[in-house]
């Protein structure tokens, strides 16, 4: 498991510096070249989403996503641990609802064919990142107790 | 029942339970949809498109563009800025924060980013000066949500993602006054704060010669902000491209001038502004599914065209969004106001002929008191966290500044021109 953790840790610096680049040859190329490169959008919208859903992943195994404790902590030691059950059920129900669907679309993208406008990706080369990360998401929210306050990061998270 | 009432209903139990926001949004809209449609395959493929969206792609760069300032010391140079233009009056630091919050707000975009630095930066000297756990990290809450309104904001993306044919651009140019003046009441609110509990006493004098050293010093971190508002000001970059300079400017000055990140600190910086990233965009994807069984059912669309159908005049409006955007500010985050609720009251927004960029700064600033008020208020939990003091004691010593900053809300309703002003003047 520190492998894969490791891994997405790569994964996401890679994929942002990635990100930054393009954008540098974006900017130069329109201000530089005169010449705008519509494809290089396009490679930074849904490389962006592949990497923001590992991402997702990542911020569930760090309980990074936001909550609101406050009602929570009012309430007494035993309600609050059914609360406590309550909440890991309805985590995995979703998760498990996102990889099922997320399955579906990737079925539905390969047997239709779609592709991107400009790059001509497969978008399932794309959407094939929901299910898998959702999976680990799963994983995750049933392997590790979530704490009491929700930890945002030590930036906050949102906005 | 219908599914809208399941949606809410389910929405509040399970943001009282504490499952996360994006969760709990998506596990409603779930529901609703099956409601609806009878299957779960619209959820799939909304969360993937509602991330392909190109106004988006500013967001990362803008949250990097933040971790990369704070991390190379900038804070502690606007402080000191900040500090040598202030003069010998009681509550300096207070006045200090606050002004540090308004430049601070034009390198970040995020409240609980601007909060989290604050914190690590201002909060030692506050409680060093005389400020107590909670008064300190009421006004550090109250200055981070300063973030949300001065550009550039992600919450304004995000206003332009929900409202279409609203320029980000614009809402950036938009939200300079009111932020400015949102700043001046904090303020104000900490200088009588300090005058009335006695904290804080008058110590030092404005030198011609402390101020150049100060701002010869922090002057290249406040050219990020000039360089992005400047230029999206002038219609020269778009904002993503905007912010990709900010990145570039604040790696080369980190890495080069200030010298106070190494290549060491950027893998760290990368993965943090990634899982921030996530966060955001995971409620923006949830979100979306909200708003697709909402609007889907049709009800509450239906409610809100009546409503404008039959109002009076743009106050009703405005009075009705700061209700509805203050209440579900006390319970959900930023992101999905901005997502769920807003678009909801663009309709009779439109109906009413008011203007998007005016509106749109009401909601941002309606949306930033919502950081700061109880009980769910990210930024208290972030200012508690960052301060190791007890939420309880914020609580105690936040209502001066949620009442003042109210005060800012109705000056932003009562002059249109301090949020359309300036966008008019933009070239082209």
């Amino acid at each position: 498991m520190r492998r894969l953790v490791a891994a997405e840790y790569r994964c996401l610096e890679l994929a942002l510096i990635i990100l930054v680049l393009l954008n540098g040859v974006s900017i130069a190329s329109r201000y530089v070249f005169r010449h705008a490169l519509g494809e290089l959008f396009e490679i930074m919208i849904l490389g962006g989403i592949a990497a923001y859903w590992v991402a997702i992943a990542t911020a569930e195994r760090e309980k990074a996503h936001l909550g609101v404790d406050s009602f929570v902590m009012l309430l007494p030691r035993r309600i609050k641990g059914g609360a406590r059950l309550v909440r890991t059920a309805v985590v995995a129900a979703f998760y498990g609802v996102v990889v099922w669907s997320g399955i579906l679309l990737v079925l539905r993208q390969i047997s239709g064919g779609t592709t991107a406008g400009l790059i001509d990706v497969p978008l399932w080369a794309i959407a094939i990142f929901i299910p898998l990360s959702a999976s680990v998401a799963l994983w995750r929210c049933l392997v590790t107790q979530p704490r009491s306050v929700p930890d945002t990061g030590r930036d906050g998270g949102a906005i | 029942m219908s599914a809208t009432l399941v949606v809410f209903a389910l929405l509040a139990f399970l943001i009282v339970i504490n499952v996360p926001v994006a969760i709990a949004l998506g596990a409603a809209a779930v529901v609703g949809g099956l409601m609806i449609e009878g299957n779960i395959g619209f959820v799939g493929s909304i969360l993937f498109s509602s991330l392909q969206k190109i106004e988006l792609l500013a967001i990362p760069f803008f949250i990097l563009a933040g971790n990369v300032f704070d991390k190379c010391g900038i804070m502690r140079r606007l402080f000191g800025l900040v500090d040598s233009l202030v003069g010998r009056v009681r509550g300096r630091t207070g006045i200090v924060t606050s002004g540090v919050s308004v430049l601070l707000g034009g390198l970040s975009g995020s409240g609980p980013a601007d909060t989290a630095a604050l914190g690590a930066t201002v909060g030692p000297i506050l409680r060093e000066r005389g400020y107590c756990g909670g008064s300190a990290g009421a006004l550090i809450s109250a200055g981070g949500a300063l973030g949300l309104v001065m550009p550039p904001s992600i919450a304004f993306i995000l206003y332009a993602v929900a409202v279409p044919g609203v320029s980000i651009g614009e809402m950036f140019v938009a939200g300079l006054i009111p932020g400015i003046l949102m700043g001046l009441l904090i303020a104000l609110c900490a200088w009588m704060i300090a005058h009335h509990k006695g904290f804080d006493r008058p110590e030092g004098h404005v030198t011609f010669r402390g101020v150049a050293t100060a701002f010869s010093r922090s002057i290249l971190g406040l050219g990020a902000p000039l360089v992005v508002v400047g230029g999206i000001y002038l219609g020269v970059f778009t904002p993503t491209e905007a912010a990709g300079i900010a990145v570039f400017y604040g790696l080369i000055v980190g890495l080069l001038v200030y010298r106070e990140i190494g290549l060491s600190d950027i893998a760290r910086i990368a993965r943090r502004t990634m899982i921030d990233t996530a966060v955001v965009f995971f409620i923006i994807a949830c979100a979306s599914l909200f708003s697709w069984v909402i609007t889907l059912d049709g009800q509450v669309i239906e409610w809100i065209m009546n409503f404008a159908v039959d109002v009076q005049g743009e106050w009703q409006v405005f009075l009705l969004a700061a209700i509805v955007l203050l209440v579900a500010g006390l319970f959900i985050d930023g992101a999905s106001i901005y997502l769920v609720i807003v678009p909801l009251l663009i309709p009779a927004v439109r109906i009413q002929g008011i203007d998007l960029t005016w509106f749109g700064v009401f909601v941002a600033v309606a949306v930033a008191i919502g950081q700061f008020t109880p009980p769910v208020g990210v930024n208290l939990f972030v200012a508690a966290r960052v301060l190791n003091t007890r939420i309880q004691d914020i609580l105690k010593s936040i209502l001066p500044f949620v009442l003042i900053s109210l005060l800012a809300l109705l000056l932003i309703y009562l002059f249109p021109g301090l949020s359309t002003w300036l966008p008019s003047t933009m070239p082209g």
